[in-house]
């Protein structure tokens, strides 16, 4: 008798926590679609420059996420004192930097996540990209 | 005078930082809040109205599967096959490896830290139960030498102490955990070689002295496929060992309980919850501050995190022994085994951890690490017409990804509870049963809260 009550409460128990978590996700990710399309709508004509500058060893501006709506035209320059590889996960392309020379990347944001672009010699961590 | 350089065509490594260079979008913050406060409210929901007595484990329990569909399961061809396929399998890699061409478009890397770690050993094993024991190409050569000379598998030089349990498995993970997610360049062949030659030897010497005991303990891979196995509705019962549909919470209740399981499942979820922390770009900033070198602050900030994560287990399940009382004295188990008896819990966290972590990147790296196993040599071939084909995206659409990480933590976290509930009613005195789970239960809601934090903030 207990037996069989427990079980069923754990059962319950159990689905009610995935599908409580489902319908918690469905809430807030329906919302962030709203907000998402419309700062979209607002930036996708724009282009954002982002510029980067790699110079004895220290990063200008210190590494932290550039928020950018999807559709956004997006254009990378990355200077650097010492010869790099700067590698740009978005879209994964590598370019080789001569010392005090600059790297560009331009490309659409399209594709929704945070993709960090990176100098391979150093090891570093430049910036994070969060497209969406 | 600056000049600019046309970007390079050449495609780059993919998996030069950590794994991927890609990780999800944060989530709402409304949602982490919202699947916050419904975790703690369902944890101590749990306490009222759990059973008071064990149900988890029974040697009866679950379904048992027809009795030709067990004789096919246990058939010397079935797992010969899959065994072989395992082999091959192994075999096209290590040319790829040994042959191939070092760069982006090798398969190995994406082999190793997507298809084989994720894939098979997490994600798989999950379903199916432990495919990295049925497919390990060591243990079927292993299983071979010894068909071909006619002694027993089990049987090594020695016998596997009894003492050393999992630890040579959680110093294996732990290891493997620094090479995905620290050492340098660990995307490359040779890298890569280095360690595809250790784990053949360690794995290969230690069953020549061992006997085959030696891959279901000492093999990290091994032992986490087993772990995350247990979560699989398919698995033998431990009365009669026959097949049978079983819920998974009394598969990862009966998981066997060997010294070290604590230190290991608290590896497997610490490696992940330091690879979680190291995308946000707090670590980032400390990582590279150059106070140490990059490779030293990955190193204390990995290992440091697992300690973590031990130090707050072991102490939670020692407040929950002095609570709970003379624990488990009825049945022979005294206060040190206790880590042990709750190691399994924490196996379902785990695996929640690493499915929230790392479902889109085995979408996403896995289509293009079998595009390029297409390629193995480098050489343009495009074998099965694998190669090529646009990444298909359809499944790791930010609002799905979002809702299926969340419900993948919380799930995790209520079979953890349940699982935690039904062994502490077995250990402690009615009375005190409930006290004895307050620690545990309490660790284990912050673990889950901060997977969430994880995923809004990193």
């Amino acid at each position: 008798m207990t037996f069989a009550r427990s079980r069923s409460a754990a059962v319950v128990l159990t689905v009610a926590a995935g599908a409580g978590a489902l319908v918690l996700a469905g809430c807030g990710s329906s919302s962030t679609g709203g907000a998402g399309s419309g700062s979209s709508a607002s930036t996708s004509s724009a282009v954002k420059v982002i510029d980067i500058r790699y110079s004895h060893g220290q990063i200008t501006p210190a590494p932290g996420k550039i928020e950018v709506a999807i559709g956004t035209r997006v254009q990378i320059n990355v200077t650097s004192d010492v010869p790099e590889e700067v590698h740009n996960h978005y879209d994964d392309k590598l370019a080789e930097v001569a010392a005090g020379g600059t790297a560009v990347f331009t490309f659409t944001a399209t594709q929704p996540g945070v993709y960090e672009v990176e100098l391979h010699h150093a090891n570093k961590v430049l910036m994070q990209l969060q497209v969406g | 005078m600056p000049f600019s350089l046309a970007v390079a065509a050449r495609p780059a490594a993919v998996l030069a930082h950590g794994i991927g260079g890609r990780s999800d979008l944060p989530i709402p913050f409304g949602l982490a809040l919202a699947s916050s406060a419904f975790v703690l409210v369902v944890s101590f929901a749990a306490l009222a109205v759990l059973w008071p007595r064990p149900r988890l484990g029974s040697p009866t329990a679950g379904w048992r599967l027809p009795a030709p569909v067990g004789r096919v399961l246990d058939a010397a061809a079935a797992r010969w096959v899959v065994r072989l396929v395992g082999v091959a399998f192994f075999g096209y890699v290590l040319a790829a490896t040994l042959f191939g061409v070092d760069d982006a478009q090798n398969p190995t890397a994406g082999v190793v830290y997507v298809l084989f770690w994720v894939g098979a050993v997490a994600f798989a094993s999950a379903v199916l139960g432990p495919v990295w024991r049925w497919l390990n190409p060591v243990r079927t050569l292993y299983l071979l030498a010894c068909a071909v000379l006619r002694s027993g598998p089990r049987e090594g030089l020695l016998p596997y102490p009894p003492r050393l349990g999992t630890w040579p498995a959680a110093a294996g993970l732990l290891g493997f955990a620094w090479l995905e997610l620290v050492a340098p360049q660990r995307d490359t062949l040779p890298v890569l070689r280095a360690w595809f030659g250790a784990y053949f030897g360690l794995m290969l010497m230690g069953a020549v002295v061992f006997g085959s005991t030696w891959f279901d303990r000492a093999d990290g891979f091994q032992v986490a496929s087993q772990l995350y196995g247990r979560l699989s509705v398919l698995g033998r019962r431990p009365g009669d060992h026959a097949w049978v549909l079983r819920n998974p919470l009394d598969g990862i209740a009966s998981a066997a309980v060997l010294p070290g399981l604590a230190v290991t499942v608290c590896v497997m979820l610490g490696s992940t919850v330091y690879d979680a922390g190291a995308n946000s770009t707090l670590w980032i900033r400390v990582e590279q501050s150059g106070v140490t070198g990059i490779v030293t602050a990955g190193t204390l900030g990995l290992v440091g995190t697992v300690l973590l994560v031990v130090a707050l287990f072991l102490g939670a399940v020692r407040l929950a022994g002095r609570l709970g009382g003379p624990a488990g004295e009825a049945e022979g188990t005294g206060i040190r085994a206790l880590p042990g008896m709750f190691a399994p819990s924490i196996v379902p966290i785990a695996l929640g951890y690493v499915v929230a972590h790392y479902y889109s990147l085995l979408v996403l790296t896995g289509q293009s690490t079998v595009g390029q196993l297409a390629d193995p040599l480098g050489t343009g071939a495009n074998l099965l017409g694998l190669g090529g084909r646009p990444l298909l995206t359809g499944w790791v659409q930010p609002s799905f990804v979002a809702s299926f990480q969340v419900t993948a933590i919380v799930v995790g976290h209520v079979i953890g509870v349940v699982v935690a509930h039904d062994r502490a009613v077995g250990l402690f005195p009615r009375a005190r049963a409930v006290a004895g789970q307050l620690p545990l239960l309490a660790l284990m809601v912050l673990f889950t809260i901060s997977g969430l934090l994880l995923l809004f903030a990193a």
